[in-house]
């Protein structure tokens, strides 16, 4: 029961301590001065043929609730690896930046009864083609269409007959950057928003109570791949990363939150990360275009 | 300035709206969960079974089980301030009425279960006859699969349990040593199940085409008839390993449960097998696992399987030729259904 209370508790004072930094850092004191630098210099947005990546690892709560493998939500930590890029084609005349992110989540959760665990391992392969849609010396905007994958799998480490519950879907979606460039004092740093949010695709659910043995014997009979959207699998991926100067490249202090889920089959999903990140970022020329 | 001021207010509002969205979203789907007390825990056992369980109608034909009666009798019982071990006793009698093997309750302090499917039947078995019949020197391809060839060549083997992943090529290795042999015995009494798969992969080494061995449903709902059309299920020759396609006596009795009761459904679709002994135990559902907001774990039968002609298996398998372990026999330590078998495949010899 103590350790019940404790994971329930933890889990919501790690989301109101997000919420709250969150808060925090958009109340960031800000200093304007009069001679702007341009983004280029101190905040993300490439120069063509440039490559700005951000590396990053992090730790965070991790939430799932996945009927399949129990009627119970499962709370714990997890421990993500993530790859962002963002990438400027002059070539390009509408959509001149290319955004992409591959990340790796592992989570170790337990019930809220304390006496079953579920491994969590996921991951994530997101591309956008983004076109500046505002663009001021401190802001930047930038949006367009996305293509999204997720793979993983939620493994119950006491089901014996149906022990692991296979994720899987590939979307079109919007992909949303904010860039807004800002002095702390004297230090030029840029705060990095994203917005990955998925629209229409096709999403790995099987039918309600089907065994897995079923679909290796029998392939995709029934319905295990349903059509997602918004209403049926309501998803988002979301950051907010301060970038602050370390020496030429730039070190990124980022909280995240994502969710996915889904109501398909007869029976939901939901799996939500909270996350706290860093890592460092740095550009490069390419010859091609991001590649 | 004021223009700072306003990327400032749009930024922080297009963040805000992120943020927002995960909040928001992540309220999408409450789910129906029950409280950690002793009537959330028996509404949250009753609400699982109800919408998962896949034998309601057959258990309502066959032993007069009312499901929603189960529900008024039960929660009668059900008291506030009741123990753990009350409640354990409580649901676990609950889930009894259903009779069924494959229904468990995994609590602190026992595992609940039903095997009358085996205990109120003689068992027309005996490890200590058929130790005589192995003797000292029989050969043990994995755990639970030992064989050796009798004096009157044939070949005898035994599986003790699907639970015991066996390869390839020590199945290869059993028919390679009964390849002179006349037929095969193959004792599957007292298996009480395991992994579906490896079943099948025994079976597959006694067919030389695709037989259909029977059907499979599963849930496509909660509600307690919402199943999909009946699925074939089939048997498929082994492609690249050894095949056995001379006689094969399986011999069978209550104590072959699950896996064991579906490795029968198949063999005894295939022509050169003949299945003797008493009805297996059953247990034709395919189970899976749940668990209790106090995190008791149950288990239950979710797909129901059926034989090429459509009869549900949950009740058992009848076998080819009826054979009981006579007293008389038991006796002189003679185990019948062997002897019955051995008879049959020298008969097959004579007269194929």
């Amino acid at each position: 029961m103590k350790k019940r209370i404790l994971t329930t508790v933890s889990y919501r004072c790690f989301k109101f301590v997000f919420g709250s930094v969150a808060v925090i850092m958009l109340s960031v004191p800000v200093k304007m001065s009069a001679q702007e630098t341009t983004g280029s210099m101190t905040g993300v947005l490439p120069q063509p043929f440039q490559v700005v990546e951000a590396i990053s690892i992090g730790t965070g709560l991790s939430e799932a609730l996945d009927e399949y493998l129990s009627p119970n939500t499962y709370h714990g930590g997890s421990f993500v690896f993530r790859n962002d890029r963002l990438y400027c084609s002059e070539t390009e005349k509408y959509f001149r930046y290319g955004r992409s992110r591959n990340s790796l989540i592992a989570s170790l959760m337990t019930n809220e009864a304390g006496n079953g665990s579920q491994i969590e391992i996921m991951g994530n392969m997101f591309h956008s083609w983004e076109k500046p849609l505002l663009q001021y010396s401190r802001y930047d905007l930038l949006a367009g269409p996305s293509v999204m994958g997720t793979y993983g799998v939620l493994w119950n480490l006491r089901n014996s007959n149906n022990p692991a519950s296979a994720q899987g879907w590939l979307a079109a979606g919007v992909g949303v950057d904010n860039i807004f460039r800002f002095r702390i004092g004297r230090l030029p740093v840029a705060l990095w928003a994203t917005l990955w949010m998925p629209l229409a695709g096709a999403r790995f659910a099987v039918d309600y109570d089907m065994p897995y043995y079923m679909l290796v014997e029998k392939g995709l009979y029934g319905k295990a791949i349903h059509f997602m959207c918004p209403i049926n699998a309501p998803t988002s991926y979301n950051d907010v990363a301060l970038l602050i100067p370390l020496g030429r490249n730039q070190l990124s202090v980022s909280l995240s939150a994502d969710m996915t889920s889904d109501n398909m089959g007869g029976k939901r999903t939901q799996i939500t990360h909270y996350q706290f990140g860093v890592g460092y970022v740095h550009r490069f020329e390419q010859k091609y275009n991001g590649r | 300035m004021k223009r700072s001021g306003y990327i400032r207010k749009t930024f922080g509002l297009i963040l805000f709206a992120l943020m927002a969205t995960v909040s928001c979203t992540e309220t999408a789907y409450v789910p129906a969960t029950f409280e950690n007390t002793p009537i959330g825990n028996f509404k949250a056992l009753w609400n699982i079974m109800d919408r998962h369980y896949c034998f309601f109608d057959l258990k309502k034909r066959e032993l007069g089980v009312d499901w929603d009666s189960v529900y008024v009798k039960y929660e009668k019982l059900i008291d506030k301030d009741m123990s753990d071990l009350s409640l354990y006793e409580v649901l676990n009698n609950m889930l009894r009425e259903l009779k069924d093997g494959h229904v468990n309750l995994y609590g602190y302090y026992d595992v609940g279960r039903n095997w009358t499917w085996k205990t109120d039947y003689p068992s027309n078995y005996s490890a200590e006859i058929r130790s005589f019949y192995l003797g000292n020197d029989y050969f043990i391809a994995a755990a639970g699969y030992n064989y050796i060839i009798l004096p009157d060549n044939i070949g005898y083997m035994t599986i003790e349990s699907f639970s015991n992943v066996i390869s390839e090529s020590k199945l290869d290795a059993i028919i390679s040593w009964f390849a002179l042999c006349n037929g095969i015995i193959i004792d599957l009494r007292e298996n009480g199940g395991g992994i579906v798969s490896e079943a099948e992969k025994v079976a597959a080494r006694f067919t030389e085409e695709k037989v259909l061995a029977g059907y499979m449903k599963y849930k496509t709902g909660p509600g307690r008839n919402d199943f999909s059309d009946a699925m074939p299920i089939y048997v498929e020759p082994a492609t690249t390993q050894l095949r056995w396609q001379k006689p094969v006596a399986l011999l069978v009795n209550r104590g072959c449960f699950s896996s064991a009761n579906d490795f029968t459904v198949k063999m005894k679709a295939l022509p050169n097998v003949t299945v003797f002994g008493d009805r297996t135990g059953g247990g034709g559902g395919l189970p899976i696992s749940s668990e209790l907001p106090n995190g008791w774990s149950i288990r239950f039968s979710s797909a129901p399987m059926f034989d090429a002609d459509m009869n549900d298996i949950e009740g058992g398998v009848d076998p080819d030729v009826w054979v009981s372990l006579t007293d008389s026999d038991r006796a002189k330590n003679v185990d019948t259904l062997i002897e019955t078998a051995r008879k049959w495949i020298n008969d097959k010899i004579i007269n194929p």
